[in-house]
């Protein structure tokens, strides 16, 4: 009967980390700007939108949002190929530990959207995703 | 001076308090629970139900009321045991002093319903009781 805390930096800071240590990924970023010169396969942690929901005096339950755009470079045939593996390989990183070491009760992948091939050689992958955690305040 | 089911609802305060309860209120409705901190938690809420007479013959009467005991506790990590204990601890309380002291006859443990979402859950009993009445004369 205990209550583990969390607040939104903390995991944002977690994600980060979780996604760095893909290995595949060679640039990891919060909040998307503009694609420069960065390392492909790259990805920017968005912070989209929060529902907080207060359960108790002291406990508040957050339902927090996240986009995860992902962006790889193939000017091969495979880019799909490519971009599905790196997808893969993100929602596989979140499935580890879907408490993000205690510090979230879950965290999913809702919906997956590609740029279907418009942007190629660049592919963009955009993931929807939703972490629900406890918040004190 | 208090009537049967007052003193029933008073003695069943202390016999609900278990070892894992932190604290027991009655109410007349659904508790706002953003009122209380997880410290307080696990929380029994007593709410006393309709009193109603079964039968009068004399000066010799049986009363009858309903009563809903709902145990809520948060809860960060699915911890089955846990939750199971503290359901036990309240079974083995009503089911250990079935007349609460000689105040009434819990007659029935009528349902036992596990509900709410995460962090908070909640296991409500819904109880029946009966005592008799002794009229005094007119």
């Amino acid at each position: 009967m205990s209550v583990y805390y969390a607040t939104k930096e903390q995991v944002a800071a977690k994600l980060f980390s979780i996604f760095q240590a893909v290995s595949q990924l060679k640039f990891v970023d919060r909040q998307y700007i503009e694609p420069g010169n960065y390392a492909y396969p790259g990805l920017f942690i968005n912070d989209v939108r929060e529902a907080r929901d207060s359960r108790l005096k002291d406990v508040v339950l957050v339902t927090w949002s996240v986009l995860l755009v992902l962006y790889v470079y193939d000017d091969s045939a495979t880019l799909s190929t490519t971009l599905n593996a790196e997808i893969k390989r993100l929602i596989d990183a979140l499935k580890a530990d879907v408490t993000l070491g205690g510090l979230t009760y879950n965290a999913r992948v809702l919906q997956v959207d590609t740029d279907e091939g418009f942007l190629r050689p660049h592919g963009v992958a955009l993931l929807t995703t939703e972490l629900v955690l406890l918040s004190q305040s | 001076m208090s009537t049967v089911r007052e003193q029933a609802i008073a003695k069943l305060k202390t016999v609900l308090k278990t070892a894992s309860v932190k604290t027991v209120v009655v109410a007349n409705g659904p508790l706002d629970l953003t009122t209380y901190s997880a410290s307080q938690l696990p929380l029994v809420e007593i709410i006393p139900g309709v009193e109603t007479a079964l039968y009068e013959v004399g000066r010799h009467a049986e009363w009858r009321f309903q009563l809903r005991s709902t145990v809520y506790f948060v809860e960060s990590r699915s911890d089955e045991a846990q939750q199971e204990k503290l359901v036990g601890e309240q079974k083995n309380a009503l089911g250990g002093n079935p007349t609460l002291d000689d105040i009434v006859e819990i007659v029935d443990i009528v349902n036992v319903t596990p509900g709410g979402s995460f962090p908070l859950y909640s296991v409500e009993f819904q109880l029946s009781c009966r005592y008799e009445r002794h009229i005094a004369n007119a």
